[in-house]
């Protein structure tokens, strides 16, 4: 047999689905976490960098809520995706590490109101892979002008109201506002059979 | 729907005030085409995490598979374990799943309203674990919380806006135990709509973790099985 042969009754961890993995994963099959990380990895570090900005804050952030998985954080594969739950788990994370830095209301109620869409059940393209959707998010992102892109990073992952970025950008309220509405508006057009 | 679209953004982007904030959420519940585009909305935000994803430096993985092995060895005490993992968890991350089912901004206020009325019913350092429970059916809009705490054998429950039942009738509190379900107590409510009380926890019968709780509407007395429809749920 050769050596690249999985064994008998054993599925590679490639074709092994997130729930199987999960499962696997509870069951005490060490090599379940490699694989969901290998999978998940880099969305839950993305995400704890665009929140924490730091990526010593990331990394330990990152280790945290794959550790949780093994253990008490309660996935359950009838909910919804991994990935949501995931982004979900880091997002309130990180939030929980904001907070502690002395920002923390606004942002705490704008995570409440935007669950990630992989979070909420049966999506029509509910096995799109976190990669093909990091894909489509990038490529319907760069139909933004660079102005609609900045307002809506800097309302989602640094907390500002609409009047802060204002001032921040220097530009008028009224700008900002339609640069938000405009950029999410062509985000929906060209992502909308990702949110059902 | 285009002159909503600017008060979908700012609702969506947590921009109103509380009070613009509470008559939108008020349209939204009597619009249902207004409610999907805030959905639409809402999702497509939820959708910007992904284009994040960035490739971790690669001492990570190695550093993560460590950290899960240590933490799966036994730990001293199951209490420690528990309260352990508990305080990683956090009230606020408890809150937030629940959200990620689709609970509105609205009732998570509620929500944590209520956390802090069942944290401060069983004084907060002996709680060990806590549920969101949120309505179903004829129940939709009740919100509510349970703390368990298995070494003192109490738990404390917290429901808002459970619709008064006919007499004979009582909420019943279970929990599903492994495949068993456990009653843990039956509750009236008040006249307010809100129960807050707390209940002793039969410890022996909890030989396995704590799936899931929910309520049921049960003839008094209550039968040892759930009989009525569910009406609220954990996640």
């Amino acid at each position: 047999m050769s050596a690249v042969e999985p064994s008998p009754g054993r599925v590679p961890s490639q074709s092994r689905t997130d729930a199987e993995l999960v499962a696997a994963l509870r069951a005490d099959d060490g090599s379940a976490l490699g694989a969901l990380y290998d999978r998940h990895g880099g969305l839950v570090y993305g995400v704890a960098l665009a929140i924490l900005r730091s990526p010593q804050e990331a990394e330990d952030l990152t280790q945290e809520v794959f550790v949780a998985l093994c253990g008490h954080l309660g996935y359950d594969a009838a909910r919804g995706e991994l990935a949501g739950f995931l982004v979900t788990a880091t997002r309130s994370r990180a939030i929980d590490r904001v907070r502690s830095r002395g920002r923390h209301l606004r942002l705490l109620r704008r995570w409440h109101e935007t669950a990630p869409a992989g979070a909420s059940p049966a999506t029509p393209l509910q096995n799109v892979s976190t990669k093909q959707r990091t894909e489509r998010v990038r490529v319907a992102l760069t139909e933004l002008s660079e102005r609609e892109r900045e307002v809506l990073e800097l309302a989602y992952f640094q907390d500002l109201t609409q009047s802060e970025i204002a001032d921040r950008l220097g530009a008028p309220l009224g700008s900002v506002k339609s640069w938000a509405r405009r950029g999410l508006l062509s985000l929906r057009d060209n992502l909308q059979d990702l949110v059902g | 729907m285009n002159d909503s679209h600017g008060l979908i953004v700012d609702y969506v982007l947590g921009d109103l005030g509380d009070d613009e904030a509470r008559a939108f959420e008020e349209r939204i519940a009597a619009e249902p085409t207004l409610a999907r585009e805030v959905e639409r909305m809402r999702g497509v935000l939820g959708l910007l995490p992904y284009a994040k994803a960035t490739e971790p430096p690669p001492h990570l993985r190695a550093a993560v598979l460590r950290a899960a092995d240590t933490a799966r060895k036994p730990r001293p005490t199951r209490r420690t374990t528990i309260r352990a993992a508990w305080s990683t968890f956090g009230l606020a991350a408890a809150a937030l799943l629940a959200v990620a089912l689709g609970i509105d901004s609205y009732r998570v206020r509620r929500e944590l309203r209520l956390e802090r009325t069942v944290t401060a019913m069983l004084q907060e350092p002996n709680i060990v674990r806590s549920f969101a429970l949120h309505g179903t059916g004829t129940a939709s809009g009740a919100v509510g919380t349970v703390a368990l705490d298995l070494d003192a054998k109490k738990g404390a429950v917290a429901i808002e806006r459970l619709p008064a039942l006919p007499a004979g009738q009582v909420y019943r509190l279970w929990a599903l135990v492994g495949e068993n379900d456990v009653p843990c107590g039956d509750f009236g409510v008040n006249p307010a709509g809100k129960i807050v009380n707390q209940f002793p926890i039969p410890v022996d019968s909890y030989t396995a973790p704590i799936a899931r709780l929910f309520v049921t509407v049960e003839p008094a007395p209550a039968p040892p099985r759930p009989s009525g429809p569910t009406v609220m749920t954990s996640a």
